[in-house]
């Protein structure tokens, strides 16, 4: 029976406010979830993964309704295990692996609890912190491109936290994707106006795995590095072009102590070398950006006269070398003017202590070697003759191979008696100790010859394999002079880079790492450069550049002019920003015969007549003929095109109803 | 066919003197194959107005004066009893005409006025189990004292919207009267009348109504219109579906008179208030929903 | 009263309230837009800005350009929250089409209107009149969508609500977009029913109690002997043709006992008794009693239905208002 209608009661629906959260924004978050830990997994202990593992599959166990809510002693007991395996992991220990692993930890626990769209907004702001996290082990562009997509999977769940209505994921992800495209203008605008400041307090230092050389060398070092094909650093030159690959020696250290079998830094026996001034001559300007190898040595041409970097923390010691404070950890990038040869108005001299030390040699190590060197010093030649006596004898009788024989206690003895093949290291390590047996001054220079020039970008690579080691002899009135022995025996090695320098079978050994498909090489070139564009312009991305850029685009950097084109940028933005809620108007369509109609009544309102809203066109224009007479020609002929238009579907006369409205009050 | 309504339109004007409107008003009711409500006061010459329309027309004319003891078998007729052929004999009420004047049908009770508003929007009626066609065309012209008097039914709400046009004749000019004081007697006018068209014709008329044109900018504006009293808080309740329908029709049947094929705003708002007056209500209790009307008609741009 | 802060504080908000009214004048339709609508982040807001920051720092302190990227990505974020915030409620257009009229002390419904003309609607629409319940809803483009919200009535007259809450934290949930708007809005409200004792009825009218019969009305009551001068179509024809013999059929009308719901016929304060008469409007509707109402200066004559009910109540909540409320007609 239906009650009279005073006795029904009123439904009140009941207030909105800690609403539970519907299965399906579960299924959002568990998603997003996994997605953005992902990445994390691969950089933090393995403990962290299982401990995730069964927060998300009790979540989704409990999600199917199998399992019910971890009780207080669930709760407390995941929260002991994490609490343990933090201590297990980084005992007192600060450093950002640690942070981030206790980020991960309550992200992953504060699933298993999370009931209202309070404390799912408190997992999607967890979800930024660990979005940023991502980042700080991973810079590449396909990292950045995954914390995009974390990005959008946030903001599409957490849009979705909010939504009333049935839609489709699709759907979903599209509007979420909207709202980072339409974020993305003014976070570019912000990235590159807003200044950079130094870091604010000192991080925990961040221990980078070394790669490269080490600061010694011994034989078959460099013979692991030819098969690296990993990128060591690249180089940008200001005039664009390089110079030749017999310059392009990028000295990294100076090994001048022989113990017999490596060659190594020797400490600081007052290396004020060459004193007196140089005529600096053939300057070239590069900049580099360099690969993090754990090493405190950064790489230059020739004799670095000066240096600049964002962090100023580079010298130039007095082996011409650039040294960073710390071990580069992080990829830097510094600019270099280098000078391609020097002169001396008068003759750099070497002190006699120092003199000792640069021919020093073990007294007992390859005899054989020190006698030829002594012989040839006893024959009374001339330091040049010497040294092009020792050239002559590499190009006579030498090999150049990756897969050199192994070589026993007095491994130059060996080398140059014996098996006479060799690499680099082989080459420059004999060269040297001959030269010291000969009583000349002479050091092994570590570094990278040669590179790959990017056209694409115009940009040197310069890989691992590119390693090289060659010798620095001291000539009288010259100072030290750079001598590649390797040239003496494979100069292709030099002019062309390692693989034409090659026989066959070291070919296959380097092919099995290198590409020698020419459309992969081709893609291989494209991608690097991508990465090079990504490092300039992204990660490397510093006060400096910031200064050049906007000086190049706005034509300066002070305050005013940043004020004024941010105020207009942001007028921009806003009108752009109008013009989209008027475009989005779907019933705000006005007819086009409507919208001359509208002009006419402009025009009216200034002779004093306006439309009645409910006045049709017909009676306003009767109404206005008793006053102007004098436009009845013109009224009646626009009302009857008006009428032929909106009434009688005649749509082709809007030209010429336009045209008389355009002419009205002629 | 257009020389045709216009020489309906001036048989009738001549008799209904300074009645334009509503003689036009009727006719484009009648041509819209729609009922029609007049609501006046007696002697303001509703019959007049009846008679003559079915004169001219050529249509069968009846007329039925509702009372409160007037039956349902009254105006549909009953089944006698023939004792010599020993059968039932159907004896056709008033209904079966092709226009029936039902006056001050707000007298009789409801379950009269119901018998006969179902016979208008059947075309049909049913006696005794049997179904009867009624004859085509069928005209229902309606009176109503619209002074509420005790001892009166006043028609429902969804009885009115049978109803495609109400409209009220009113006091005629001083000078209309005058002539109407001088001339002939109407009703002797009325028998001189001859029919002026075929009930072919007529057909055909009717047919045309349907082929007037309403463009998309006409519709927008009786969209706009209805939207508007389903939303405007002076309307207790707004324009149903069928009403919007019947705007369409009437003013359609309104361009026809005006020897138009397509329909203008002007058609619309002419037959507004006809078509629309009796079928909102105002949030007041008033009956008069002119004012109403008028609210509706200078609030909706016409142009959008 | 008295207490100088509550002063202080009572004339802050009838500034606001009047700074408001010149900002949204009082209409039954209101469109949103840029002059009506308010935006400003809330606690998650300030949580998300907060986290913002711990962002930067992370990416400022490890010179780590992506992560820095990464914060004014999400600066940018909050930008375009806030725009559309102010997009998801710009563009619907609230109108107030009707209230249902209520009884004293129960929650009266006002019928509004609610259209989008967005392309993507509205979301997470609340309404809500000042102490009343909230109400989520969701719009499609051009779709009008009516809703009824109830605000709750004291006593008998015209209830109006006062400002309507509209408001909107979608899409993000850190940004509030909100508006108040001032409709012309009111429901009648009748008296409460209160159960009293029965009206006394004045023999004045000369009708007895117990009703009478008339003659002639549509009912069916028997049939009596036919007399000459009775019409034909009264004639039970069924009858005649059973050879019964002829008979004429009778109907009448009944008309039951009428009641007054008059004003001298209880003694009690004024609105109690018209409590009183709306309990007994109530009870006589239900049982089928016609009833009429005598106030001071209205007659309503007895009659049965809905609609008498209505006019019956709508004349006792309009009685003797201590300052008549009329509606308002927007006609600007």
């Amino acid at each position: 029976m239906i009650k009279p209608f005073w006795q029904r009661t009123t439904k009140v629906t009941p207030a909105v406010r800690e609403e539970y959260l519907v299965r399906d924004k579960l299924a959002w978050l568990l998603i997003m979830q996994t997605v953005l830990i992902l990445p994390l997994l691969f950089n933090l202990p393995a403990w962290l993964g299982l401990a995730w593992a069964i927060s998300a599959s009790w979540r989704i166990q409990m999600f199917r309704g199998r399992w019910s809510a971890p009780g207080k002693v669930a709760k407390s007991l995941l929260t002991a295990i994490c609490v343990a395996g933090m201590f297990a992991s980084y005992s007192g220990n600060t450093s950002t692996e640690a942070m981030v692993g206790l980020l991960v930890c309550t992200f992953s626990l504060k699933l298993l609890e999370v009931n209202s769209t309070r404390d799912a907004q408190f997992l999607i702001f967890i979800g930024f912190i660990i979005t940023a996290s991502q980042l700080l082990f991973s810079q590449t562009p396909q990292a950045a491109a995954f914390c995009l997509f974390s990005m959008l999977l946030l903001l599409s769940c957490w849009r979705s936290l909010h939504l009333t209505h049935e839609q489709s994921p699709t759907l979903r992800l599209k509007r979420g994707g909207a709202i980072i495209l339409h974020a993305l203008p003014v976070m570019l605008v912000l990235f590159l106006v807003v200044p950079r400041l130094g870091p604010l307090w000192a991080i925990p230092n961040q221990q980078a795995a070394k790669t490269g050389f080490s600061d010694s060398l011994s034989p078959g070092d460099l013979g692991n590095l030819a098969l690296n094909p990993a990128p060591a650093f690249r180089v940008s030159f200001t005039n664009q072009t390089p110079p030749p690959a017999n310059q392009l020696y990028w000295r990294g250290i100076v090994l001048d102590g022989f113990d017999g079998r490596a060659w190594k830094m020797r400490d600081s026996w007052g290396r004020a070398s060459e004193n007196g001034s140089s005529i600096k001559q053939e300057l070239i300007d590069y900049s580099v950006i360099l690969e993090p190898h754990g090493q405190p040595w950064l790489f230059s041409l020739m004799t670095p006269i000066e240096t600049k970097s964002a962090t100023d923390s580079i010298r130039i010691t007095a082996d011409s070398l650039l040294m960073n404070r710390i071990p580069v950890a992080q990829r830097i990038r510094y600019e270099v003017t280098s000078a391609l040869k020097q002169e001396w108005p008068e003759s750099p001299q070497l002190q006699p202590l120092q003199r000792d030390g640069y021919t020093r040699l073990p007294l007992t190590s390859n005899p054989q070697t020190r006698a030829l060197g002594e012989s040839w010093r006893a024959q009374q030649l001339s330091d040049q003759q010497i040294i092009d006596k020792a050239l002559a004898l590499f190009n006579r009788e030498f090999t150049y191979t990756l897969q050199p024989p192994l070589l026993g206690v007095h491994s130059v003895d060996e080398f140059l008696f014996q098996s006479k093949r060799g690499f680099c290291e082989h080459f420059a390590s004999s060269f040297s100790f001959l030269l010291r047996a000969a009583g000349i001054p002479a050091r092994v220079v570590v570094g990278y010859q040669g590179g790959t020039w990017n056209p694409v970008e115009n940009y040197l690579l310069v890989r691992q394999s590119d390693a090289h080691a060659w010798t620095e002899v001291w000539i009288e009135g010259k100072g030290w002079q750079m001598i590649d022995p390797t040239a003496a025996v494979a100069p292709n090695r030099i002019e062309q880079g390692m693989s034409e320098a090659l026989n066959a079978s070291d070919l296959e050994l380097v092919n099995s790492a290198w590409q020698s498909s020419s459309i992969l090489q081709q893609l291989q070139i494209r991608w690097d450069a991508a990465n090079y564009v990504w490092q300039v312009w992204v990660l490397n991305y510093d006060t400096k550049t910031q200064e050049g850029l906007l000086t190049r685009l706005l034509g300066g950097t002070e305050s005013w002019r940043l004020t004024l084109w941010l105020i207009g940028l942001g007028l921009l933005g806003a009108g752009i920003f109008a013009w989209m809620l008027v475009r989005r108007r779907p019933s705000l369509a006005i007819r086009r015969e409507v919208k001359a109609i509208k002009k006419l009544e402009q025009k009216l309102e200034q002779c004093g007549y306006r439309r009645a809203q409910g006045e049709t066109l017909g009676d306003f224009f009767q109404r206005i003929l008793v006053s102007a007479p004098q436009y009845r020609a013109t009224l009646q002929n626009i009302h009857q095109l008006f009428v032929q238009i909106a009434y009688q579907n005649q749509a082709i006369q809007i030209e010429r109803l336009e045209q008389a409205i355009k002419q009205f009050p002629k | 066919m257009q020389s045709l309504i216009s020489s309906i339109i001036g048989q009738v004007d001549q008799v209904l003197l300074g009645k334009d409107q509503q003689v036009r008003l009727a006719l484009a009711c009648l041509f819209a194959e729609g009922h029609l409500l007049i609501e006046d006061l007696p002697g303001m010459g509703k019959t007049t107005l009846a008679h003559c329309l079915a004169k001219v027309l050529g249509l069968k004319f009846e007329r039925v004066q509702f009372t409160s003891d007037l039956l349902p078998a009254d105006i549909l007729g009953v089944a006698i009893f023939e004792r010599e052929q020993g059968v039932f004999k159907f004896h056709p009420g008033p209904v079966f005409t092709q226009v029936l004047l039902a006056d001050e049908i707000n007298r009789s009770s409801p379950k009269t006025q119901s018998a006969l508003l179902e016979a208008m929007e059947e075309g049909q009626v049913t006696i005794e189990g049997k179904s009867r066609l009624l004859p085509s065309p069928f005209f229902v012209i309606a009176t109503q004292n619209p002074l509420s008097q005790s001892g009166t039914f006043p028609l429902p709400e969804s009885q009115l919207d049978r109803f495609l046009m109400r409209i009220s004749l009113g006091y005629p000019s001083p000078a209309s009267e005058r002539m109407l004081f001088e001339g002939a007697d109407p009703r002797a006018r009325i028998r001189q009348m001859e029919p002026l068209v075929t009930s072919e014709q007529l057909a055909a008329i009717q047919e045309s109504v349907h082929n007037v044109k309403a463009s998309d900018s006409l519709l927008d504006y009786v969209q706009r219109l209805v939207a508007f009293t389903r939303s405007d808080v002076q309307f207790t309740y707004g324009l149903s579906p069928r009403g919007a329908l019947a705007l369409l029709r009437g003013a359609k049947a309104w361009a026809l008179i005006h020897n138009r094929e397509y329909l203008v705003p002007e058609d619309i708002q002419a037959v507004l208030l006809a078509v629309v007056g009796h079928r909102v209500r105002g949030r007041g209790h008033t009956q008069d929903t002119e004012p109403l009307v008028k609210h509706l008609r200078d609030s909706v741009n016409v142009l959008g | 009263m008295g207490n100088p802060l509550s002063n202080w504080r009572i004339a802050w908000e009838n500034r606001f309230y009047r700074w408001l009214d010149q900002r949204s004048p009082n209409t039954h339709s209101i469109t949103l837009n840029r002059k009506n609508l308010y935006t400003f982040p809330n606690v998650s807001g300030l949580m998300y800005l907060v986290i913002i920051v711990v962002i930067w720092m992370l990416g400022t302190n490890y010179q780590n350009n992506l992560i820095l990227a990464l914060a004014y990505l999400m600066i940018s974020i909050f930008i375009v929250a806030i725009l559309h915030a102010f997009t998801n409620m710009a563009g619907i257009t609230v109108t107030f089409a009707g209230a249902k009229p209520a009884f004293a002390g129960e929650p009266a419904a006002f019928t509004l209107e609610l259209t989008a003309i967005h392309k993507f609607g509205c979301d997470h629409l609340e309404l809500r009149w000042p102490g009343g319940d909230t109400q989520l809803v969701t719009l499609n483009a051009n779709e009008p969508v009516r809703i009824n919200l109830h605000a709750q009535s004291k006593e008998r007259g015209y209830l109006r609500p006062g400002r309507l809450l509209l408001q909107s934290h979608f899409p993000l949930g850190i940004i509030r977009c909100w508006t108040w708007l001032n409709l012309d809005a009111q429901a009648l409200i009748y008296p409460a029913p209160i159960a009293s004792e029965e009206p006394k009825h004045q023999a004045s009218d000369g009708k007895q109690e117990g009703g009478s019969r008339q003659r002639g009305g549509d009912d069916f009551s028997g049939l009596r002997d036919y007399q000459p001068g009775d019409p034909i179509k009264h004639i039970a024809w069924k009858q005649f043709a059973q050879e019964k013999g002829l008979f004429t059929k009778e109907y009448e009308a009944f008309n039951s006992a009428e009641k007054w719901l008059d004003w001298n016929s209880l003694t009690l304060p004024q609105e109690a008794r018209l409590s009183g008469f709306c309990y007994w409007a109530l009870e006589y509707e239900q049982r089928q009693i016609p009833y009429g109402l005598r106030l001071p200066g209205i007659t309503l004559e007895p009659a049965l239905g809905e609609a008498h009910l209505q006019a019956v109540l709508t004349a006792m909540a309009q009685f003797n208002l201590p300052a008549p409320v009329l509606p308002k007609v927007a006609t600007q």
